[in-house]
């Protein structure tokens, strides 16, 4: 982990290059006729080690340092600059920005990289400049009318990371005993047990003078299960322990991997569900991508500028849209809620600007939007929800998204208001979903404004009192404000969904935090469905290698 | 950085034990059977066990490295019958298929990866055998799909990677070769890659082969954008076996420093002003280039896979007809292609990628084509004869390795520039245009989206621009110009050589499967070349200039 120390020790240089070539940069693009109203720098510098164990050996192992460079270059005025997105035909003009590689070491190599990427920004973003001021001239005035980027005051920041080193030989040995009691299963078909372990530093300047050095260390211990069905559905079980601090990985991983391959098991001879209207309980875990995706995606501030955008909100600020004992919040400074480090944690966004609490949702009233640097008519303010992964223009984006509700009940009572629910509505039984492996969400005006929350595994409750029965195969769709009509009660124990969303400005870590929710209706469809008949011949088992005494 | 350990995974005995893991798990394939489907003949697997290093220096630093390993099985599985199988049918579900083995690889997690290939293999296979049953009937001459030859046995070696840390110091000391100019230079880099190690083939007729491989290629390349936008490249390639066989650092250093050199004058030549018709003397690399371009794919004989009509249209490769019989260079020339003549060039082999013994091909004579580079994919009167070069997971095909391509006679550089001059006053120029250098495709791509081949042309025989266009005039003196662009290249310039000279050599990477253009700087298969420089009597040249939009706003400042 060698590289780690040498990376900070680097860091003022690396300032000092990086602020002498964007005070040149000034210069010289100050002297074109289009000129920059703002240009930032970043430089991510990403140390990752990697171990992976499948079949109770070493898959993967890697330890990897490695740069990006990131140029934010707006030319023309805060109120119209080279971001304003064109519209009709002249929206299919091209983007040529991507993934900038840098040398780890601050000399010409990286001086010549940054100039270059400066230089293409900016040809790219003077060349915009031409045809949006025709696209404005020729096309109707928009419908939100708002500056296209906010001036902040310059702030600065230096904050230090912890090492997180780990014991390499300690870890591959807990990854292959893992990987090899996953194994022993004839229906796990593939076992794949992970760690990454990521520290990432942050250099980031701009020409208001803001200078900051921050970064992120996360951990992250994954188990990924797989097997076919005999009806040829792909069932997967995967799991993670997300950390700030790799020393807070659990290390005795028995129960944990034999939950999951139980797990797996139990879903490979579940049923599939059917198309399903009714009462349906979200776990905790569900629940928070449930906001995520029907919420969180639909107040991220950009997309009430954008004219092919849905702006399910937009038209909602002050209004009730949930019930009035329910809050939400997305504030990307909480480390750590309901026991759980939050994926979603950053101090500083990739705007430069500190992270602060958002208030979507007050007591079930609309408040307002995840913002960025893009003002919105009535929002000039940035909350610091401006966010991106390397390569791409950062736009508004979740950290935590915290769901709260005041009044809540217990576990026990929730389940009888479901049961409740599913006699009124003279059903079977209600479904409560248990597990998810993600979702999505559309908001574009073209298509409809729908969401889909990945189930993996959902329970069907019975009203005349049968055992619970595990369900695969269905996932929860629909449509936001219907949705958010059916939610009628909360439990008091709320769960953590750490993940990584992609959207317009890449892939960026977040997290979503509710309690289990019950809502008196919401849908299911048919997830698709794997064809391939399972594989013909039974799985070889260690026992059949000899291989049971060297993976254990 | 993970250490680069030296034939990591070259023990034999551990080999021994993944292939007896594969060998368990091929004798358990046998009991793979769907109903009604064709029977399983022939299954084989190939273990690909390699240590990798890849290396990227740019101006004196080093923008990347890795040095992950690399183990993989691929599986080929054929169901049917050696004269209508599964294969040679387009789409990519087809029976050959590949997949990765762990760092640390176990008899067990090798048979686990096996078994579950294998799998998937057979019944692509089965359903591909049906795909190609429905849409293709074999006419009564259709020569089959396989070639049986019964068990090979060979154990060539294993290869080994020697010297990479000294390459490491050697690749950034190169790469700063660049950093004098840098500031004029959109690229000034130089890649490594290296893999040493090898293939086991074993299958169910009995095979296993043991083959090395054994490859350290370094690419150097520049990029200039010029004042009017043209983008210029160069770049230098060797590829050998083993680091000790490259040139001294000091050769190779000043190779890179006159290339360099002449990037940046290059910058200040004339462009190309009008389209130009008539004679061309390729010398050097660019004469070996035109031989690379045009007559090798040739001389490759492997049948084109039988096109699936899908509903997207037809999938399967889309090679030019390539006929024995058919005249390709001019009376007298001789190509043949020997993959053992030189045993210390990274191509070489002694058995193909399918176990079949390597042969010397005599592929034309008297400037007609009378045999194909042939793996066991069949072909109507020629057998299998060495020359299938793959990896894991495509379907090998017969490709060039070692080919030296002769004259009937050579003159003297002094001779074909007289002839040139002359042969160009006919068509009212004073000067004879030469062209020493290609363009690499590979390289450009690193800073380019799109090919560079020229387009509109109807064939798909194309020649990527020249580095420059020299003009020689009848006092020897020569003028440089850049900005050209070759224009209606067709196969037929090779039976256009009006004489032939100086005999050279040279190595270029061959795609596995598809274009040059998808190659990275060191991808694709090290191939040997020999050919003389040609003065053909008729090429076309066009002018192609950049677009002044793309000129740098900001430039590098010069480095300190």
């Amino acid at each position: 982990m060698t590289g780690i120390l040498l990376a900070t020790a680097m860091a003022a240089p690396l300032m000092d290059v990086l602020s002498d070539e964007l005070d040149r940069a000034v210069e010289v693009f100050g002297a074109q006729p289009e000129k920059p109203h703002y240009i930032a720098v970043s430089v991510l510098e990403d140390h990752s080690t990697s171990l992976s164990a499948r079949s109770g050996t070493m898959d993967f192992r890697d330890d990897d340092t490695s740069r990006w460079l990131d140029v934010d270059l707006r030319v023309g005025s805060a109120a119209l600059d080279s971001t304003h997105p064109l519209r009709g035909f002249s929206a299919l003009e091209g983007e040529s920005r991507g993934r900038i590689r840098l040398p780890l070491t601050e000399g010409f190599a990286l001086r010549h990289a940054l100039t270059r990427e400066l230089d293409a920004r900016y040809r790219e973003a003077a060349e915009h400049m031409v045809v949006l001021r025709a696209n404005q001239n020729v096309l109707v005035e928009e419908e939100a009318s708002a500056d296209d980027f906010e001036p902040r005051e310059a702030v600065q920041g230096k904050v230090e990371l912890p090492a997180g080193e780990i014991d390499v030989a300690k870890w591959e040995a807990l990854l292959k005993a893992a990987s090899a009691r996953a194994d022993r299963s004839e229906h796990v078909h593939l076992d794949e047990v992970r760690l990454k372990v990521t520290r990432e530093r942050v250099w980031f300047l701009d020409t208001e003078g803001t200078r900051l050095e921050h970064g992120r260390l996360h951990a992250r211990l994954a188990v990924d299960l797989s097997t076919t069905a005999e009806d040829g559905d792909q069932v997967q079980v995967f799991d993670a322990f997300d950390v700030h601090d790799p020393a807070s990985l659990p290390t005795d991983l028995d129960d944990w991997i034999d939950a999951h391959v139980e797990r797996l098991e139990a879903l490979r001879k579940a049923p599939r569900g059917e198309p399903y209207s009714g009462p349906v309980v979200l776990e905790g875990r569900a629940a928070g991508v449930f906001f995520h995706e029907v919420m969180g995606h639909r107040v991220e501030g950009h997309r009430q500028k954008r004219e092919d955008e849905g702006k399910t909100f937009a038209e909602h600020v002050g209004e009730r849209i949930l019930p009035e004992w329910l809050d939400v919040v997305d504030d990307p400074r909480v480390e750590r809620m309901a026991d759980t480090d939050l994926n979603g944690f950053y101090r500083y966004d990739d705007e430069g600007v500190p992270a602060m609490p958002a208030t979507l949702v007050e007591d079930g009233v609309f408040r307002g939007f995840l913002m960025g640097r893009s003002p919105l008519p009535d929002v000039p303010h940035t909350n610091g929800h401006g966010r991106r992964s390397t390569g791409n223009p950062p736009s508004s984006r979740m950290g935590n998204t915290i769901v709260t509700a005041e009044k809540t009940v217990s576990r026990a009572k929730l389940r009888e208001q479901l049961l409740k629910r599913v006699r009124e509505q003279g059903l079977e039984y209600g479904y409560v979903v248990e597990d998810i492996e993600g979702g999505f969400a559309l908001t574009g005006r073209m298509m409809p404004n729908a969401f889909n929350i990945r189930a993996v595994a959902s329970w069907r409750v019975f009203a005349d009192g049968r055992p619970d029965e595990l369900i695969r195969g269905i996932d929860l769709v629909g449509t936001p404000f219907v949705a958010f009509s059916n939610l009628s009660a909360a439990d008091d124990a709320p769960q953590v969904f750490n993940g990584t969303c992609g959207a317009e400005s890449g892939w960026v870590p977040v997290s979503a935090v509710a309690p289990a929710i019950l809502f008196d209706r919401l849908e299911f469809q048919l997830k698709e469905k794997g064809q391939d008949r399972p594989p013909l011949l039974p799985k070889p088992l260690p026992e059949d290698d000899g291989a049971a005494e060297v993976s254990e | 950085m993970i250490p680069l350990v030296a034939a990591l995974f070259a023990a034999q005995a551990q080999d021994e034990a993944l292939v007896d893991a594969l060998k368990a798990e091929m004798e358990r394939a046998g009991e793979l059977k769907l109903p009604e489907a064709p029977p399983l003949y022939a299954l084989r697997y190939r273990l690909a066990m390699l240590d990798q290093r890849d290396l990227v220096a740019q101006f004196g630093e080093v923008l990347a490295e890795d040095a992950t390993p690399y183990h993989g099985l691929g599986v080929e599985l054929r169901v049917g019958s050696p004269q209508y199988d599964n294969t040679g049918f387009g789409g990519w579900e087809n029976g050959f298929v590949r997949g990765s083995l762990a760092a640390d690889p176990t008899p067990h997690e090798t048979r686990q990866t096996a078994w579950r290939l294998t799998d998937r293999a057979y019944k692509e296979a089965v359903e591909q055998h049906a795909r190609k049953s429905a849409q293709f009937t074999a006419p009564d001459d259709y020569p089959g799909d396989w070639v049986v030859m019964g068990p090979l046995t060979a154990d060539d070696g294993w290869g080994e990677l020697s010297g990479a840390d000294d390459l490491k110091a050697r690749v950034i000391a190169l790469s700063d070769v660049f950093t004098p100019v840098g500031h004029e230079l959109l690229v000034g880099r130089v890649v490594l890659g290296q893999e040493a190690g090898g293939v086991v083939l074993v299958d169910t007729d009995g095979s296993r082969v043991r083959r090395p491989l054994e490859e350290t290629t370094l690419r150097a390349m520049a990029h200039l954008r010029t004042d009017d936008g043209h983008l210029l490249t160069d770049s230098r390639l060797w590829s050998v076996r083993q680091p000790s066989q490259l040139p001294s650092e000091a050769e190779m250093r000043a190779e890179l420093e006159a290339m360099r050199d002449a990037l940046v004058a290059r910058a200040d030549r004339d462009v190309l002003a009008d389209e130009y018709v008539g004679p061309v003397l390729f010398e050097g690399p660019a004469a070996l280039d035109v031989f690379r371009y045009l007559l090798v794919p040739q001389l490759e004989g492997t049948p084109s896979e039988v096109p699936f009509d899908s509903w997207f249209g037809d999938l399967g490769e889309a090679k030019s007809p390539v006929r024995v019989g058919r005249r390709v260079l001019p009376e007298g020339w001789a190509a043949h292609d020997d993959p053992t003549a030189h045993p210390e060039h990274p191509s070489s082999y002694v058995h193909d990628w399918e176990g079949t013994p390597a042969k010397d091909v005599h592929l034309v004579e008297d400037g007609i084509v009378r045999d194909l580079l042939m793996s066991r994919v069949p072909r109507k009167g020629l057998e299998p004869n060495g020359h299938a070069r793959g990896f894991l997971g495509f379907r090998a095909s017969g490709r060039v390795t070692q080919l030296e391509v002769t004259p009937k006679k050579a003159a003297s550089h002094g001779k074909i520039v007289k002839k040139g001059l002359k042969m160009a006053a006919a068509y009212g120029r004073d000067h004879l245009v030469v062209i020493r250098r290609l363009e690499e495709d590979a390289v450009r791509s690193v800073d380019a989206t799109t090919s560079i081949f020229s387009m509109g042309d109807d064939d798909a025989l194309r020649l990527p621009p020249p580095v420059e266009v020299v003009k020689v005039f009848a006092d020897g003196h020569e003028e440089v110009l850049r900005g050209a662009r070759f224009a209606s290249v067709q196969r037929f310039v090779l039976r256009d050589i009006a004489l032939a000279g100086e005999q050279r050599e040279g190595t270029f990477m061959a795609p596995i499967s598809g274009d040059y253009s998808d190659l990275s700087p060191t991808e694709g298969m090290p191939t040997w070349i020999s050919a003389p420089d040609i003065l053909v009597r008729e090429i076309e040249l066009v002018p192609a200039g950049g677009d002044p939009r793309d000129r740098p706003v900001l430039t590098p400042r010069a480095a300190k």
